[in-house]
């Protein structure tokens, strides 16, 4: 019997025939296999930020930073996501390698570090964590058909779109 | 305070203007206005590149170069012009691909990682910060001397007011540097020098009447060895004023950490082809007005005043006065950006990483603004006292950095047995050899170039120092294969796929299995 476990997910907005379809109008010499999911954990973390000066954004804003809970990569995030609860199989599900307290270490320091960075400033405005959540990010594993050495497969963001090479 | 200093003020307040509104635009909250350089086209980027890279050199030394040694100042136009594509081609996707491996975040933090040793970093962060600093210099001094033409102060107090205002808009905040600025400077900057070069080019009745009035004053000034033919038959000394910018990139710290930060290969080429529209424009223009100010400015004093002192005579004074003030945003655009990573490497790489490593935010800022203050009262001291020229101090300290870490970082995505011995060995050897050969004039007496000494020197120390130390671990070697990539995936899926996505692609190829075939992306 397959454990199930209640956790924050995102909305599938691209299904397996639409991932296979955009796939083999790509690569018209492959035939892809889209059957597989697999769910990744992100630490998301919305940061209020506090103006310091005149030349900071007006109300100081909000920055949204998901955290990688495996490898511990920082992004930002335009919006702040919605995520549904759901009973998801335990083996689909790649286990987090840390706790809460480093993933908003690092989302802090991620989020100062791209201020730093983008906006040229050594002194980025003070931030309060508003909200934290744990959730998992839907990827299908898309499995090219063609003999070696031109199989190939890719892992594809359900929410997104986007995919990259495994 | 006289007219010119006037529009200098209304030239800043100008482009604080541009740099508030197009941030506000696109600021309705901070994250948008965070995440603003996705929505940036690769015109503007590529733009904003060369304005932040091509400051006080290309208007003050690279003319003086022109009026001082004619035609032989044109092989550093022809690196300067291939350089960023060059740079560009060969360490892009692989060092793009290899830091996304091994998360780095900075460019000294990368070398650490992929050679697997703390002294990589300290040996690295101590170069690049000193070398760093003296590139910035040569950016203060030219603050100097455009502030010192605008104004009519003497020199001390121009560099003064030119440094304290660099350090102001470095510490304070960098709203005016932000890309739509840097673009609007950019095209000020073209438009300028080659206003410039139109008038001058017709007063001297064009590129002909260029070079007959040269061949009138020394026909040397046309050879491609140097003025009285000081290089005859030194084809190392040509081959290093060549490779200086057409290959040095490579090893400027602050220029291949835009590999790392790299969205998508289809920004990459349409990036690299403005690079490049831009350079051939621009990279020529200046050494030309040089040869211009041979003809027009015979009893000029200071060659580096070549721009400042023509810019006078063919224009108004107001237009002028805009040219010049173009020059000092431009230079100020520059500086922050290498002493913000001055101060990133001292406080990230060496402070916080070997001396406090709990160190609180607060504490890396304060470390991060002394350094910047330090080499601002350094920079003040130097300049003041014995003023080296704009040319020599960035080819000094351009050399330096492109000796001691151009054969690092080229090693690093395409030799898989380099090891942390060989690459202290480069590091070491390539930055003291190019500093001996400067400092004791070597060129004279073997006809090579300081900057082809020094890469001669790394390399073999590379191979040598190589012998000494263990091979990489089976980690790095794996990561080196996966930065190289072991097949090619079609064109049309490798243009579109998510770079950003490496780090969750390893990690779930791990988990279903899928990693015992790494595919090239």
């Amino acid at each position: 019997m397959t454990t199930t476990t209640l956790v924050k997910t995102e909305t599938i907005h691209y299904d397996q025939d639409e991932v296979k379809k955009v796939l083999e109008t790509l690569d018209e010499s492959q035939l892809f296999e889209v059957n597989q999911l697999v769910f990744y954990p992100y630490y998301f973390f919305e940061c209020q930020l506090e103006r310091k000066s005149l030349l900071q954004p007006k109300g100081g804003g909000k920055a949204g930073c998901a955290v990688d809970g495996v490898n511990k990569v920082g992004s930002l995030v335009d919006q702040s996501p919605v995520f549904l609860e759901k009973e998801l199989p335990a083996s689909d599900m790649i286990p987090v390698t840390y706790d809460w307290e480093e993933a908003k270490k690092a989302a802090i320091d991620f989020v100062r570090h791209s201020i730093t960075y983008r906006m040229k400033v050594l002194a980025p405005p003070k931030m309060t964590i508003t909200r934290a959540e744990l959730f998992y990010r839907p990827y299908w594993i898309a499995e090219g058909q063609s003999v070696p050495p031109d199989r190939y497969t890719l892992t594809v963001d359900a929410v997104s779109g986007k995919y990259h090479p495994l | 305070m006289n007219q010119d200093a006037i529009i200098f003020i209304i030239y800043l307040l100008i482009l604080l203007t541009i740099g508030l509104y197009f941030s506000r635009k696109a600021s309705k909250s901070a994250d948008s206005y965070l995440l603003g350089d996705r929505n940036v086209g690769p015109a503007v980027t590529a733009f904003t590149m060369q304005s932040t890279s091509m400051s006080g050199f290309m208007f003050m030394g690279g003319p003086a170069m022109a009026f001082q040694q004619g035609w032989y100042a044109i092989w550093y136009a022809i690196g300067d012009a291939g350089g960023g594509i060059v740079n560009l081609s060969v360490l892009g996707k692989r060092m793009r691909r290899m830091s996304e491996i091994l998360q780095a975040l900075s460019p000294i933090e990368y070398l650490e990682k992929r050679y697997e040793s703390p002294a990589v970093r300290i040996v690295g962060g101590i170069i690049s910060i000193i070398f760093l600093f003296a590139y910035v210099f040569a950016q203060f001094i030219a603050s100097g001397k455009a502030l010192e033409s605008l104004t009519g102060l003497p020199f001390s107090w121009a560099l003064i007011i030119g440094v304290s205002v660099i350090i102001a808009y470095t510490v304070v905040g960098g709203y005016l540097a932000v890309v739509w600025t840097d673009f609007f400077q950019a095209i000020v900057m073209l438009l300028g020098v080659g206003g410039i070069l139109i008038m001058g080019l017709i007063h001297v009745g064009g590129l002909s009447g260029l070079n007959a009035a040269l061949a009138d004053i020394d026909p040397t000034y046309l050879s491609i060895w140097g003025q009285g033919l000081e290089f005859y038959g030194q084809w190392g000394v040509v081959l290093g004023a060549v490779l200086i910018y057409s290959i040095g990139y490579m090893g400027l710290p602050h220029v291949v950490v835009r590999h790392m930060s790299i969205r998508s290969t289809k920004s990459v080429k349409s990036a690299i082809l403005w690079t490049s529209i831009y350079n051939q424009l621009f990279a020529y223009s200046p050494y030309l007005v040089g040869f211009i100010g041979i003809i027009m400015l015979p009893t000029l004093g200071d060659p580096e005043m070549v721009i400042p002192t023509l810019a006078y005579t063919f224009f108004p004074g107001l237009f002028a006065a805009i040219l010049l003030s173009a020059i000092m945003a431009a230079i100020m655009s520059t500086s922050d950006s290498i002493l913000m990573q001055a101060g990133t490497i001292l406080s990230r790489d060496v402070y916080h990483r070997f001396i406090n490593k709990k160190a609180g935010h607060g504490q890396l800022v304060l470390v991060s603004r002394l350094c910047i203050l330090l080499a601002g009262t350094i920079g003040v001291i130097v300049a003041i006292n014995e003023p080296p020229s704009v040319f020599t101090l960035v080819v000094f300290a351009f050399g330096t950095l492109g000796n001691s870490f151009l054969v690092p970082y080229v090693c690093s995505v395409y030799w898989k047995n380099a090891n942390k011995i060989g690459v202290l060995s480069a590091m070491i050897a390539g930055g003291a050899s190019h500093i001996l050969w400067t400092a004791l004039d070597w060129q004279s007496a073997t006809a090579i170039h300081p900057f082809l000494g020094g890469l001669i020197v790394s390399i073999a120390a590379m191979i040598l120092g190589n012998f000494f130390g263990s091979p990489p671990s089976d980690e790095i070697q794996e990561a080196f294969y996966k930065a190289r990539g072991t097949h090619k995936l079609p064109k049309n899926i490798d243009k579109n796929v998510a770079r950003d996505l490496a780090p969750e692609a390893s990690s779930i190829a791990d988990f279903t299995g899928y990693n015992r075939h790494p595919v090239k992306g």
